[in-house]
C-alpha cells in the first residue's frame, strides 16, 4: 500500500514538474527513439482496425496496434555490444512503431503556415480555457514575483509539440531511419500472403531515399508477423508459414493469434464496464496528442487496460519476445556492423595519423560535392556517415558518453569539410548528448549557438529552428532565461533576416512567443508583452490569424489600463481588425469601439478607425437577418457622473409644507432686501448685511427657480405623472477630433407596471401593446473634443416603477471640409462606405451611477472597499396620470424690446377627463407675467407671478385669460438675438389635507427674441410737493437709440402698484382732458409729471387708473401723499420704492404700440424739507414779453422768490430755490415744441436735480388750446448777489418767447439762523 | 527620428509624454517608442540596484535606439528614447527634467499618480527639449 503510494506520487511530481531538467531528458529521449517499420498487408490492416475499433479507436493500423501491445511489456533486455553491460529495461528504449502510411504522410509535411492553420483549428477549440488558464498563471505570477514557477500554458505545449515533430525530421541525422522491418500479413490471406508482402515491400522502399539507402545498405533485418484469429485453424497459420519461409527464410516468422472480438466482447461485458472509463480516457489522451511522438511517453501502468483488448496474456508476451529477439537483435547487429566500419575508416591510431597528414580531401568514397559554391553531401555509405549513425544508435540506446565521443569525431571531419549543416547537426547532437550527461551550461549554450549559427550559415531556418526550440527547453530548465531570451531574439533577428527562406514569418513568431514565455518566467512581463506583440505581428505576416489574436490578446492584457494609449489604442485596432477577418464582428466592435483611446492618433486614422467600425456595423446587420442579437457597442463618451433627470422640481413637485418653506424663506429675504433698503444710510449697520437688494432679489431668485437637480436627488426616486414630460440629461464627449452626429436616441429601461411583479428591460421600440415610454427624436451635432448636454425628452405613459437602464444611439462622420479632405487621402473602397448613408453604428452606454460613500457605521469607514449608497436619480415612481390641460399663448409676438410688456392672453384646454378647478400658475421669473383673470374688472389685474385661477374647466372646456408678458427681469441684462424660453407652469393639488402634493399638470413654453429695448426709464423718480398739497412724480422717457431716427410718440403713463398694503391713486396731470402728445426724436428727452395721491391706508385691492378714462375719484382720494409717507414711517414701515411700476403706452409712427413697464423705479419723498429751513423766499411772478402776435398767444411767466437768505457759510453748498415756469397757451391748436433754455451755471432742471451746462435746449412738453405748464426748475446759487432771471429763454413753435417782468433775484447771506429766522420774521 | 520622454508611475502608468520635435501628423512609429520604453522598465528595475545615483544612464537598446532612464526618489521612472544623442545632453535633459517634476509635484493641488495635465509644465518641458535636442 505504501509503495503504491509512493508510485502515485512520483508518478505526481512526474506530470506536474513539465520543466524540470529530468523530464526534459526524458522527453529528449523520446524524441530520439529507434523507429521499427510496420508494413501490413490490406487485410491485416483491415484487421488490425477491427480490434482497435472494439477499443473505441478509429482510424488507426497495425502500427499503432503494435505500439499498444509494446507497453504491455517490460522484459529487460541485455545489449551485448555496450562497454558496460547494464541491464536495461524495455521502456529506456522506447521502440516506435511507424506505419508506411504514417511515413507518407509524413514525408510530403511542410513547415508552413497553411498546414498549422489547418490544424491549430482542431488545437485551440480550447482557447477559452486555456486563455483562462494562462491568465491564472500570469496574474499569480505579477503577484508573486520571481519566486513563482510559471508552468508552460497547455497551448504552448500542445503547439510546441506539434512544430517540433514538423521539424524533427532531418537529413543530417538518422533518427528518422528505421532500424527494423516488420512485415504484417493475415493467415486468411492464404497464398495470396506471398505476393502482397511483395507488393509492400517495394513500397516501403521507395518512402523516401534516405530510407531507402538506409534499407537497402545495411540490409535492415525484416520480421515476419502473421495476425490469426481465434476462428482459423492452425492449418491455414502453418501454411502461411510455410510460404513466408520458403520466401525469407526459416528464420523469421513469428504468429499473434487475436481471438474473436465477437465473442470475446460477449465474455467479457462486465471487464468493460468496469474499464470503460479509464480506457476512455487514456484514449482520449491519446488523441489529444501527437499519435506518433507520444506513444512512446506513456508509462505501463496506464496502459493495463489495454488488456481489455480481450487478448490473451500469452499473446502480449509474444508481442514482446518479437521486440526482444527480434528488434534488439537488429540494433546489435548495426551496432556491430557499424563498429567495424568505423573502426576500419576512422578510428584508431593509424586512422588518426593518416588523417592528420592528408592534406588532400579530394574526392571521397560516399562524399557528393564540395568547391566553393556547393556543400558536401555525405552518402549513407560514407565514412563520416557510418559515424554520424554509430553515434545516432548509440544516443537512441542511452549510451551517451559513447555517443558523444563519435559526434565529436564526426564534427570534426564535418567542420574540416567545411559542411555546416553535418556540422551544425553534430554540434547540436553533442549539446543534447551533454545535457543528458548534465554537462556544463556554458559548455552546452556554446555548442548550442555554434549550431545555430551554422545552421543559419549554410541556410537551413528549420533546422535552427529546432535547435533553437532545443535551447530554449534546456535554458528554462535550468532557469537561464534572462541568457535565453536574448538568444533567442538574436536567433530570430538571425533566421528573419534572409527574406528568401521560406516560412519566415511563422518561424519568427514562434521564436518570438518562446522568449516572450523566457521572460514571462523570468519576471519581466512587460518585455514579454513586447515580445508577444512581436510574434503578433509575425503571426499576421504569415497570415495565421488565430495565433495572432491569441497571442496579441495575451500582450493587450498587459498593458491594459496602464495609461499607455498609444499601445492600447494600436492593439485595440489590430485586435479588431483580426476579429473582423475571422468573422468575429462582435468581438471586432468591441475593440474597434474603444474611441477615447484613439484620442492621440491622428486624425485621418481616426476617420479610418471609424470607417472600420461602421464596416463591421454593416456587417453584422447583415448577419442579423439569422442572428437576432442586436449589435449594440459600449459606447464610452458618456459620463455618468452628470447624468440625472430635469423635472420642475419647484414647486410642482414639493409638498404644501416645503412650499410654505420656500415662500417663507423667499419672503424673509425680501425682506431682508427691504431692511437693507431702509437702513442702507446707516453705515454701521450695513456692513452685516447683503451689499445690494438687487443682489438679494437675484439670490432669491435662483433658489426658487433653479429647475437643476436637487443636492439630495440621489436619495429618493423622482416622483411624476403619467403622460407627464421630463427630461433626462446626459453629457456627452467627443475625444475624436472628428464631429460627430447623434441620432436615433432610444433609452434602455425597466419598468414595472403596478401590479407586476416581473421587471422587464425594455428599449423604445416596442410593440404597441407594451409601450411604456415616449422620447423625442433629435439629431445631435457634437462637435470635435466638445463635451455637450443632450436633453432627451421622456414620457412615461402608464403608472409603474421606471428605472432607467442606459442609453442606446447611432452616431456617424458628421461631414465637413476637413472631413472630406481626409476621406480623400483613404482609398477609394473605404472612403465610399464612410459616405454611404448605412455609414453609422449602433452604441450603447449603461449608466452606472452611486450615491455618496456611507460613514455612517465604522465598518463602513474602516471598510477598506468603499461602500456607496444606492442612487436613485435614475428612478422615477410613476403616479397616475393627472387631469390633462393644454395651455398656449395665443397672440404673443416672437420679438420684443427689453422691458416691454405686451398684452397677450393664455389659452387653456381641458382634455383631461375630469374638471379642472384649484388650478395654480407658476412663472420662472418674477416679473414677466401679470394674469388679469377677469378682463372686465379694471382693478382685478393680479401683479404677481404666481397665484391661483379663479377657473372652473370642465372635460373640453376652453378659455382664456388675459395677460401681460413682459420679456424681461429685474436684473438681467438680455442679449440681442439670442432667444430665450420662459415657462408657465400648471398645478393641481392632489387631495384635500395639507399633506398631499402639487402636481404640475402642464408646461407652456414661451419663445422670445429679446432686442435692446430703445426707450429707456430712469432708475428714480422725484416727487416734489405740489402747491396743492398733492405729490409730483416725474418721470423721464429718453429716446436711446441713435441708430433708430423714428420718432416715438408717448401716448399713455399710468402707475402701476403692486403689495398688500401699497396701494396708490394717481391723477393725471390737469386738465384732465389732455392727451399725452410726448413725441421723442432720438436722444431726446422727456419728463412727464404725475399728481399723486394716496388711494386707502390699507387696501388690499390693487388699484390702476386709466388714464384715458373719465371717471371722477371720491373723496377719500385728496388724502395727502404726504400723510401716507407720515403714517408709513410712523409704522416703521419701508417706502414702497420698489414696488411701483409706470406703465408707459407708446408708439411710433410706423404704428407700433407697446406698454412698457419697468418695477425698478423707486418713489423718492422730496428732501428739500432742510432746504426751506435754511432758506427764505419771497415769490414773485415774471412775465414773458411779448413779442408779436403769435408769442403773444402764449403767456409765460417764471415764479421766482424775488429775495432769497441764505446762510452759504453754514451750509457750505449752494442754495437751490424752485423756479416754476408756468405757460399759458392761447392758441386753437396744441402749442408744440416748448424748448427752454437756461443759462450754465444759474438754473438746475427741477426733476433731474442736475445742472445743465452749456446752452442746452430741452424739449419738454406740448400745451394744449386754452391749457396751462408749468415747468418746474432749481434755481441754483452758489454764493450771494443778484442774478437775472431773464437769461431763462423758452421758445414755442420756432419762435422765443421773453418773460414777463424783472427777472431779478436777490440772494442775501446771512451769518447766522437767528439773523434768518429774524429776516424771514421781517419778511 | 523623433525623441520621447516620458514619465511613468511606479505602477507603470503612464503620467506624461512629450515628443521632440512634437509629433507630426506622419508620425508613424510613435506606438513603437512607446513599446521599446514600456519594455526597458524591466531593465530599468535590474539597473535601479546597481548603482546609487538617481541617473541610470543607458539602460537598453533596441536595433539603433537607445532608452535612457533617471528614477527619482518616490519611484517615478523618467525614461527618454533617442537615436545617437549625446548623452551629455540626454543627461542634463533628465536632471532639468527631473527639477521640473519636483516643482510640479510641490504644487498642493498635484495628485501623485494622476496623469499631468499642467500645460505650464508641458511647455517647459518642451522648451528643455528645444535647448537639447533642437
Amino acid at each position: 500500500m505504501n509503495n503504491k503510494t509512493v508510485e502515485e506520487k512520483r508518478d505526481v511530481s512526474r506530470k506536474f514538474s513539465v520543466t524540470s531538467f529530468d523530464l526534459l531528458k526524458d522527453e529528449i529521449q523520446s524524441r530520439h527513439k529507434p523507429i521499427v517499420l510496420v508494413c501490413a498487408t490490406q487485410a491485416a490492416n483491415h484487421i488490425a482496425k477491427q480490434v482497435l475499433q472494439s477499443c473505441k479507436i478509429s482510424g488507426w493500423n497495425c502500427a499503432a496496434l503494435l505500439s499498444q501491445l509494446a507497453k504491455v511489456q517490460c522484459t529487460p533486455v541485455n545489449i551485448s555490444h555496450f562497454k558496460k553491460q547494464t541491464e536495461k529495461a524495455f521502456e529506456d528504449f522506447k521502440v516506435r512503431f511507424v506505419s508506411i502510411e504514417e511515413l507518407c504522410k509524413q514525408e510530403g509535411d511542410e513547415f508552413d503556415g497553411t498546414l498549422i492553420n489547418a490544424l491549430e483549428e482542431e488545437r485551440l477549440d480550447h482557447i477559452g480555457e486555456q486563455e483562462e488558464s494562462y491568465r491564472k498563471t500570469y496574474g499569480y505570477y505579477k503577484q508573486n514575483g520571481r519566486s513563482f514557477c510559471c508552468n508552460e500554458p497547455v497551448w504552448y505545449t500542445l503547439y510546441r509539440d506539434y512544430l517540433e515533430s514538423l521539424l524533427v525530421t532531418s537529413e543530417y541525422h538518422s533518427f528518422g531511419q528505421p532500424v527494423a522491418v516488420v512485415v504484417v500479413g493475415w493467415v486468411g490471406e492464404g497464398e495470396e500472403l506471398g505476393t502482397n508482402i511483395e507488393k509492400i515491400l517495394p513500397k516501403a522502399s521507395t518512402i523516401s531515399s534516405v530510407y531507402e539507402k538506409e534499407i537497402l545498405e545495411l540490409d535492415a533485418p525484416q520480421c515476419f508477423l502473421l495476425l490469426e484469429r481465434g476462428s482459423v485453424d492452425s492449418s491455414a497459420t502453418g501454411k502461411a508459414l510455410t510460404q513466408l519461409r520458403k520466401i525469407y527464410g526459416p528464420s523469421v516468422g513469428k504468429v499473434l493469434s487475436i481471438p474473436d472480438m465477437d465473442i470475446q466482447l460477449h465474455s467479457s461485458d462486465n471487464d468493460q464496464a468496469h474499464n470503460c472509463q479509464s480506457k476512455q480516457s487514456i484514449l482520449d489522451d491519446v488523441d489529444n496528442g501527437s499519435s506518433i511522438a507520444r506513444t512512446g511517453s506513456y508509462s505501463t501502468k496506464e496502459f493495463h487496460s489495454i488488456t481489455t483488448l480481450g487478448l490473451d496474456p500469452h499473446i502480449s508476451s509474444l508481442v514482446g519476445d518479437l521486440i526482444r529477439s527480434f528488434i534488439v537483435a537488429s540494433i546489435e547487429q548495426r551496432l556491430l556492423t557499424l563498429y567495424r566500419l568505423v573502426e576500419r575508416l576512422r578510428r584508431g591510431v593509424r586512422n588518426q595519423i593518416k588523417a592528420l597528414f592528408r592534406t588532400d580531401r579530394g574526392p571521397r568514397e560516399g562524399v557528393v560535392g564540395g568547391g566553393l559554391h556547393s556543400s558536401f553531401t555525405y552518402l549513407a555509405f560514407s565514412a563520416e556517415s557510418r559515424v554520424r549513425q554509430l553515434a545516432d544508435i548509440l544516443f537512441m540506446l542511452g549510451e551517451y558518453e559513447e555517443a558523444i565521443e563519435y559526434y565529436r569525431l564526426a564534427s570534426h571531419d564535418f567542420k574540416a569539410d567545411q559542411a555546416f549543416p553535418y556540422f551544425a547537426k553534430s554540434e547540436e547532437m553533442i549539446a543534447l548528448c551533454l545535457i543528458m550527461l548534465n554537462g556544463s551550461p556554458k559548455e552546452i549554450m556554446r555548442h548550442f549557438n555554434t549550431a545555430i549559427e551554422n545552421f543559419l550559415l549554410a541556410k537551413v531556418p528549420n533546422e535552427a529552428t529546432r535547435t533553437c526550440l532545443y535551447a530554449s527547453d534546456y535554458f528554462l530548465t535550468m532557469e537561464l532565461k534572462e541568457d535565453l531570451g536574448t538568444l533567442l531574439l538574436k536567433t530570430c533577428t538571425m533566421i528573419c533576416l534572409p527574406s528568401q527562406f521560406k516560412s519566415v514569418h511563422v518561424r519568427a513568431a514562434v521564436l518570438y512567443e518562446r522568449a516572450a514565455l523566457c521572460y514571462l518566467v523570468c519576471g519581466r512581463w512587460r518585455r514579454h508583452a513586447f515580445q508577444l506583440v512581436r510574434a503578433g505581428f509575425r503571426f499576421r505576416q504569415a497570415n495565421m490569424y488565430r495565433h495572432a489574436l491569441r497571442v496579441y490578446l495575451d500582450a493587450y492584457y498587459s498593458y491594459q489600463a496602464l495609461g499607455w494609449t498609444r499601445i492600447e489604442s494600436h492593439l485595440c485596432t489590430i485586435i479588431g481588425h483580426i476579429y473582423f477577418q475571422l468573422g468575429q464582428f462582435m468581438d471586432a466592435a468591441k475593440y474597434l469601439s474603444q474611441l477615447q483611446l484613439f484620442v492621440k492618433e491622428r486624425f485621418d486614422k481616426q476617420v479610418s478607425h471609424l470607417v472600420d467600425l461602421f464596416n463591421v456595423s454593416r456587417q453584422l446587420k447583415h448577419a442579423e437577418t439569422t442572428n437576432k442579437e442586436e449589435f449594440l457597442v459600449d459606447f464610452p463618451v458618456v459620463l455618468d457622473k452628470r447624468t440625472f433627470i430635469e423635472t420642475f422640481d419647484y414647486p410642482s413637485y414639493i409638498s404644501d409644507e416645503e412650499y410654505s418653506k420656500w415662500s417663507s424663506l423667499e419672503c424673509s429675504l425680501v425682506e431682508l432686501a427691504e431692511r437693507w433698503d431702509k437702513s442702507s444710510k446707516d453705515s454701521t449697520k450695513s456692513s452685516s448685511l447683503p451689499s445690494s437688494p438687487r443682489r438679494i432679489r437675484q439670490k432669491v431668485k435662483r433658489l426658487t427657480m433653479t429647475p437643476l437637480p436637487q443636492k439630495e436627488s440621489w436619495r429618493q426616486p423622482v416622483p411624476c405623472i403619467a403622460e407627464e414630460t421630463f427630461y433626462l440629461i446626459i453629457e456627452v464627449d467627443n475625444p475624436l477630433q472628428v464631429p460627430l452626429l447623434l441620432f436615433d436616441l432610444d433609452i434602455i429601461f425597466q419598468f414595472t407596471k403596478k401590479g407586476d411583479s416581473m421587471m422587464q428591460l425594455h428599449t423604445r421600440h416596442q410593440e404597441s401593446e407594451h409601450r411604456f415610454l415616449e422620447l423625442s427624436d433629435s439629431a445631435l451635432e457634437i462637435l470635435p473634443g466638445s463635451v455637450q448636454q443632450i436633453r432627451v425628452e421622456l414620457k412615461p405613459l402608464c403608472e409603474g416603477f421606471l428605472s432607467i437602464q442606459g442609453i442606446c444611439w447611432s452616431f456617424r462622420i458628421l461631414y465637413d471640409s476637413i472631413v472630406e479632405k481626409a476621406l480623400n487621402n483613404m482609398p477609394a473602397s473605404e472612403a465610399n462606405l464612410a459616405l454611404d448613408s448605412q455609414a453609422f453604428c449602433r452604441c450603447r452606454h449603461m449608466f452606472h451611477l452611486r450615491g455618496p460613500r456611507m460613514n455612517e457605521t465604522k465598518e463602513q469607514r474602516t471598510s477598506t472597499t468603499p461602500i456607496y449608497e444606492k442612487n436613485h436619480a435614475l428612478e422615477l415612481i410613476v403616479f397616475p396620470s393627472s387631469p390633462s390641460l393644454i395651455c398656449r399663448f395665443v397672440d404673443v409676438p416672437v420679438s420684443l424690446y427689453h422691458g416691454q410688456t405686451v398684452e397677450g392672453a393664455i389659452e387653456l384646454v381641458n382634455y383631461g377627463r375630469k374638471p379642472l378647478e384649484n388650478i395654480f400658475y407658476e412663472a420662472e421669473s418674477f416679473s414677466w407675467l401679470y394674469v388679469d383673470t377677469d378682463s372686465t374688472n379694471k382693478e382685478g389685474l393680479s401683479s404677481v407671478n404666481a397665484g391661483h385661477l379663479p377657473v372652473h374647466l370642465d372635460c373640453g372646456q376652453s378659455t382664456r385669460i388675459k395677460c401681460y408678458l413682459r420679456a424681461a427681469e429685474l436684473a438681467s441684462v438680455p442679449k440681442a438675438g439670442i432667444p430665450k424660453v420662459y415657462h408657465l407652469v400648471f398645478c393641481i393639488q392632489v387631495g384635500r389635507d395639507r399633506t398631499t402634493h402639487r402636481w404640475r399638470i402642464c408646461r407652456c413654453p414661451w419663445n422670445v427674441h429679446i432686442l435692446p429695448s430703445l426707450l429707456h426709464y430712469p432708475r428714480f423718480l422725484r416727487v416734489s410737493r405740489h402747491r396743492s398739497g398733492t405729490y409730483l412724480i416725474g418721470v423721464e422717457i429718453e429716446h436711446a437709440d441713435p441708430s433708430n431716427d423714428e420718432h416715438f410718440q408717448v401716448l399713455q403713463v399710468g402707475i402701476l402698484s403692486k403689495g398688500d398694503y401699497r396701494a396708490f391713486a394717481l391723477q393725471k396731470m390737469s386738465p384732465k382732458d389732455d392727451g399725452l402728445q410726448v413725441l421723442l426724436k432720438p436722444n431726446e428727452t422727456a419728463t412727464v409729471f404725475f399728481y399723486v395721491k394716496k388711494t386707502a391706508v390699507r387696501d388690499s385691492t390693487y388699484s390702476v387708473i386709466d388714464l384715458e378714462s373719465q371717471d371722477s375719484y371720491p373723496e377719500n382720494y385728496q388724502k395727502p401723499l404726504e400723510w401716507f409717507f407720515a403714517e408709513e414711517y410712523s409704522h416703521n414701515f419701508a417706502l414702497p420704492s420698489d414696488h411701483i411700476i409706470i406703465c408707459l403706452h407708446w408708439k411710433t409712427r410706423k404704428g407700433t404700440k407697446g406698454i412698457l413697464l419697468d418695477n425698478s423705479l423707486s418713489l423718492r419723498r422730496c428732501s428739500s424739507q432742510t432746504d426751506y429751513n435754511l432758506a427764505i423766499t419771497t415769490s414773485k411772478q415774471q412775465t414773458a414779453v411779448d413779442d408779436n402776435r403769435e408769442n403773444l398767444m402764449i403767456q409765460c411767466y417764471l415764479e421766482f422768490p424775488s429775495e432769497v437768505t441764505y446762510n452759504f457759510k453754514a451750509c457750505m453748498q449752494p442754495v437751490v430755490v424752485p423756479v416754476s415756469a408756468v405757460f399759458r397757451s392761447l392758441f386753437r391748436d396744441n402749442a408744440i415744441d416748448i424748448h427752454v433754455r437756461a443759462l450754465p451755471a444759474s438754473i438746475a432742471e427741477a426733476s433731474r436735480g442736475r445742472r445743465w451746462r452749456g446752452h442746452i435746449t430741452a424739449n419738454l412738453l406740448s400745451i394744449p388750446p386754452g391749457g396751462q405748464r408749468t415747468i418746474q426748475l432749481d434755481a441754483i446759487f452758489p454764493c450771494e448777489g443778484v442774478y437775472d432771471a431773464g437769461e431763462i429763454s423758452a421758445i414755442c413753435n420756432n419762435t422765443s418767447l421773453q418773460f414777463e417782468g424783472n427777472s431779478r433775484i436777490h440772494v442775501v447771506s446771512s451769518n447766522s439762523m437767528d439773523q434768518v429766522d429774524s429776516h424771514a420774521n421781517k419778511t | 527620428m523623433a525623441i520621447t520622454f516620458v514619465i511613468v508611475s511606479p505602477q507603470d502608468q503612464l503620467l506624461y509624454e512629450a515628443t521632440f520635435p512634437p509629433v507630426s501628423q506622419n508620425d508613424e512609429t510613435a506606438h513603437l517608442r512607446e513599446f521599446i520604453l514600456f519594455a526597458s522598465l524591466d531593465l530599468l528595475e535590474q539597473v535601479i540596484w546597481s548603482t546609487r545615483d538617481f541617473y541610470l544612464k543607458a539602460i537598453d537598446r533596441f536595433n539603433d535606439q537607445t532608452i535612457y532612464g533617471l528614477v527619482t526618489a518616490s519611484s517615478t521612472r523618467l525614461l527618454l528614447v533617442s537615436d545617437g544623442k549625446s548623452e551629455e545632453a540626454v543627461k542634463n535633459f533628465l536632471q532639468e527634467a527631473y527639477e521640473l517634476y519636483v516643482k510640479l509635484a510641490l504644487n498642493p493641488f498635484f495628485e501623485p499618480g494622476k496623469p499631468i495635465l499642467s500645460a505650464s509644465f508641458h511647455d517647459r518641458i518642451q522648451k528643455l527639449g528645444k535647448k537639447y535636442f533642437g
